[in-house]
């Protein structure tokens, strides 16, 4: 286990180096700032068309929904922490975890805050409180304090959680080489990010929750904001161990694919 | 000098790789898988404060034996101690003492000024800040770095790029330093730099330095003693002088007045070979029990203006050895220890 002082001081020294990246690059820092509003925007639009047909499904409501656009977005939060995952398959096969191994830090954390992008992250939690407090304040959402405390707590459980389970597939080219055909397989569940769980009967809603925990960060943060706590104990506790299981298996595939690594190149 | 910083014993290293007779789809999906040895059983040791070249032809071992050493790569078979510690296994605490140059991949961030790489690895190394200011003030003077500190690591040349490879990877003071083709690419001027570099920072720390290198001129800047790799074994261990005894030509230039057909002075010795020719000159490679005798005839032959007598460069040796192996070294002295 690495030092908590050494990891503190690693990831202010990242945040200042994405900071003075992003300077270098200040162009395409706006276009992300517009594509990222224009993401919520359409969310928004959408949902308000589809609730205008539909009324409420299932008790979900439209209030509800931009409540989840605002999780959605906070969440990328979390996401936006440990980035670069995806692209780890590629940078397996060209040997570029070379200049990580012989260091005295964590390889994966290193690999991922070398691409943190620090104005990203606060602009997603800039949108996400802009469309959080749009649910609250002006499409009436019903919100108490405790909720959103455990609705925030659910939401990082689930989505380190998912940040876990792409970093496993994403692993496993220490023996498959390339990965995004699997990649972008898996990556086709994330469409299942824009409904809420609700919508679907218990056995999709089981495999939405605990396997690909969309629901788990997505639908019931808004549910536990929305007050209904008695669900909070046990999605806190499922959280928590599906995000321990999650993480044992990275654990152990990185332990194991460490062996198998070839560092080509060089 | 006297202890041991680097203890390889039967070191092995196999690939995975599509075999060659498993062409096409077919193959591609179903095909054998071969082994392919990198490194084949290589045992040797290196001493504190020495500089050791890691010599061999592409594809010979070189690399993977540097990535075996530093933790990078798992051997397949075999032991390695450096500094008393298995590379791989105590990975957090051994890269504290060492520092790493692969010359075609660099340890420095792309985007931003070369100096937020070296505060990144001042955090990592937990270099204390006097110590930081210090090391990176005297190495940016040795290897004139002051004007590129602040720029972007992608705007740098590739010579300038290098010397700041080499301020990365010294600040936190290793004391091994495994350099994987440093000069790859630059200019006479940027390699004498580096070398001189080297040679500073060996001097004044008894830092350790493992080299691998095409340039000879690098290897005999730096080093005592190599170690040859062929095919991914270990061929010869041994002293660069008793590298070039080996050989046991020496390397006539003669100039004369006349043109001449060389052809004629090279029949009088089937030993002599005549490597080069020019309008009013040739290159000998003469054994060296002969150099009079052969001196004695080429000036009664010629009419000889300058003659130069000299030991044959490395890179003339070892051009010669990879062309044709190593067969005349004797067993223990391939192999010799340390």
């Amino acid at each position: 286990m690495y030092p908590i002082t050494k990891l503190t001081a690693l990831f202010r020294r990242y945040i200042i180096i994405s900071l003075r990246a992003e300077s270098e690059f200040r162009a395409d820092f706006l276009t992300s700032v517009i594509q990222l509003v224009l993401n919520s925007v359409l969310v928004i639009v959408f949902w308000d068309a589809i609730f205008r047909i539909t009324g409420p499904v299932n008790g979900w409501t439209f209030a509800d929904s931009v409540m989840m656009a605002g999780v959605g977005e906070l969440s990328w939060v979390v996401a936006m922490l440990f980035p670069g995952m995806d692209v780890l398959p590629d940078r397996i096969i060209k040997g570029d975890f070379d200049r990580y191994l012989t260091k005295p830090a964590p390889v994966l954390l290193s690999f991922a805050w070398e691409r943190l992008s620090i104005p990203r992250v606060f602009h997603s939690l800039v949108a996400g409180l802009c469309v959080l407090g749009l649910a609250v304040f002006q499409f009436d959402f019903q919100a108490t304090g405790m909720g959103i405390a455990l609705g925030l707590v659910l939401m990082t459980l689930g989505r380190v959680s998912l940040v876990l389970l792409n970093t496993s597939v994403s692993l496993v080219g220490f023996w498959a080489g390339k990965m995004q055909t699997v990649q972008s397989v898996l990556g086709e569940f994330s469409r299942f990010a824009r409904y809420p769980v609700v919508f679907f009967g218990s056995p999709m809603r089981l495999l939405l929750t605990w396997v690909w925990p969309y629901g788990l960060y997505l639908t019931y943060p808004v549910l536990l904001a929305r007050g209904e706590l008695e669900l909070s104990r046990n999605l806190l506790t499922g959280a928590g161990l599906l995000l321990a299981g999650w993480w044992l298996v990275v654990l152990l595939l990185f332990r194991a694919g460490l062996r198998r690594y070839e560092s080509f190149e060089g | 000098m006297g202890t041991r910083a680097v203890e390889v014993s039967a070191l092995s290293k196999y690939y995975k790789a599509a075999a060659p007779d498993s062409p096409g789809l077919w193959g591609a999906l179903f095909g054998r898988r071969q082994t392919v040895c990198a490194v084949d059983d290589i045992s040797f040791a290196i001493e504190t404060g020495e500089i050791v070249g890691l010599l061999g032809s592409n594809g010979a071992g070189k690399t993977t034996a540097i990535k075996c050493l530093t933790g990078i790569l798992v051997p397949t078979h075999g032991k390695v101690r450096v500094l008393g510690f298995d590379p791989y296994r105590d990975r957090y605490r051994y890269s504290y003492n060492i520092g790493l140059i692969l010359g075609q991949k660099s340890q420095l961030l792309w985007d931003v000024p070369v100096i937020e790489s070296y505060k990144l690895y001042r955090d990592v190394y937990e270099v204390a800040d006097s110590d930081f200011r210090r090391r990176l003030g005297e190495y940016s003077d040795m290897l004139d770095l002051h004007t590129v500190l602040k720029t972007p690591v992608r705007k740098l040349s590739l010579g300038q790029r290098m010397r700041a490879e080499f301020v990365a990877a010294l600040l936190h003071n290793p004391k091994v330093i495994f350099l994987d083709e440093p000069t790859l690419g630059l200019d006479v001027v940027a390699k004498d730099r580096i070398r001189q570099f080297l040679l500073e920072v060996n001097r004044a720390f008894g830092t350790t330095v493992i080299l691998t290198t095409h340039d000879m001129r690098d290897v005999e800047s730096l080093c005592r003693r190599v170690l040859l790799l062929e095919a991914g074994k270990l061929v010869y261990n041994g002293a660069i002088s008793t590298l070039k005894d080996l050989e046991n030509v020496r390397v006539m230039q003669v100039s004369y007045s006349a043109i001449v057909d060389h052809r004629r002075f090279e029949e009088l010795s089937l030993t002599w070979h005549v490597s080069s020719t020019y309008e009013r000159g040739m290159c000998l490679h003469v054994p060296q029990g002969e150099i009079v005798q052969c001196l004695q005839r080429a000036m009664a032959a010629l009419d000889i203006t300058d003659v130069t007598v000299e030991a044959p460069s490395l890179e003339q040796i070892m051009r010669k050895i990879l062309e044709r192996g190593l067969g005349n070294v004797p067993h223990n002295q391939a192999h010799s220890p340390v």
